[in-house]
């Protein structure tokens, strides 16, 4: 009985407990033991009775509610594309902000990123023509959900961070060095805009981040897929 | 093999048909509804766990059947399915599309 209890822990580990959790754990245990029961009383050995029941109920991710068995090349293949996109109007976004140092040094990033994610791109569109397209992952919507208000909560914060530190540095030379702060033309002007707008570009993250879940609900596999696996 | 998955597909769209004709004949919980089936098909198909508690589940969401927990067995308790007015319904319903699917489809591909 130990054996199928670890087996039925086993399925569910990484999995919080809930009250929909417990009791699906309890029915599967207690319908693995009559199966065990039953084939033991058709004369086979007890631990091959337990090998057979595990082998054949192998994972459980269709049954939670809010998992999603999603496409995962389908998913990958236009997250590349809308990477690609995202960071090539970046990039023409940031071409006049190269007149600052990180101005440069993001836009350079900002072309790297974009021709490897290209080239991704190029590469999994070859794979999946070649058959690879049907791979299923799981995704558990609940939690892909709460990260995204995660990941979006940190973005705001590094945006309030970084541009509380660029006033500070700016205007903050009153306090630290008793010089007043002088802004002499429009090139000042343009430069200090810069270094507040060049942060927003990482909005790139959090929104790939939210595409990325609106994927997995467009590429979900849905039940037909179930037992496939 | 091939011959196999194929009549798997076919049957896959009627596993809660399948289920709630097994449920009519009397409450019953997960493994002996499998049970149940695989003697109905004697010995030809074997319901998929995954497939036996998605199928359950989906039908209790729609009604058609309910849940309860029954005595305690020598592990642990057991959860019995009960078909309910709606599910009886149900069951009616798509017996009677299936004929009318079955006897069409016969003209159309025989």
């Amino acid at each position: 009985m130990n054996r199928l209890k670890d087996h039925v822990d086993r399925l569910f580990s990484g999995y919080e407990e809930s009250n929909q959790i417990r009791e699906l754990k309890e029915e599967i245990l207690s319908n693995l033991e009559a199966k065990v029961a039953d084939l033991t009383s058709r004369g086979m050995e007890y631990h091959q009775a337990v090998s057979i029941a595990e082998e054949q109920f192998d994972h459980i991710d269709g049954l939670i509610d809010d998992n999603k068995q999603v496409y995962t090349n389908k998913v990958r293949l236009e997250l590349l594309q809308l990477t690609l996109l995202y960071t090539l109007i970046a990039w023409i976004l940031t071409i006049p902000l190269r007149i600052v140092g990180m101005g440069i040094l993001l836009n350079y990033v900002l072309l790297i990123v974009a021709f490897v994610s290209g080239i991704g791109f190029l590469f999994l569109n070859m794979k999946m023509k070649r058959g690879h397209w049907n791979k299923i992952s799981v995704w558990n919507m609940k939690s892909a959900l709460q990260y995204n208000r995660w990941v979006w909560i940190l973005w705001g914060l590094f945006i309030t961070v970084v541009t509380l530190v660029t006033t500070a540095a700016r205007f903050g030379s009153n306090i630290w060095y008793f010089r007043p702060v002088s802004i002499t033309g429009p090139y000042q002007w343009t430069v200090l805009a810069i270094e507040y707008a060049l942060p927003f570009i990482s909005v790139i993250i959090p929104l790939l981040f939210s595409t990325s879940i609106k994927l997995v609900q467009k590429y979900e596999a849905g039940e037909s897929y179930e037992g496939k696996k | 093999m091939q011959e196999n998955s194929i009549s798997r597909d076919f049957i896959r769209g009627n596993i809660d048909t399948i289920i709630l004709r097994v449920l009519i004949e009397g409450d019953n919980y997960g493994y002996e509804i499998i049970k149940a089936i695989s003697k109905n098909s004697h010995g030809k198909y074997e319901l998929k766990e995954p497939s036996l508690y998605t199928s359950l589940k989906r039908l209790e969401s729609q009604q058609l059947i309910e849940s309860y927990w029954g005595d305690e067995s020598q592990g642990g308790r057991r959860k019995y399915y009960k078909v309910t007015a709606a599910g009886i319904e149900a069951y009616k319903h798509h017996l009677a599309a299936w004929k009318t699917a079955k006897v069409l489809i016969d003209q159309l591909i025989e």
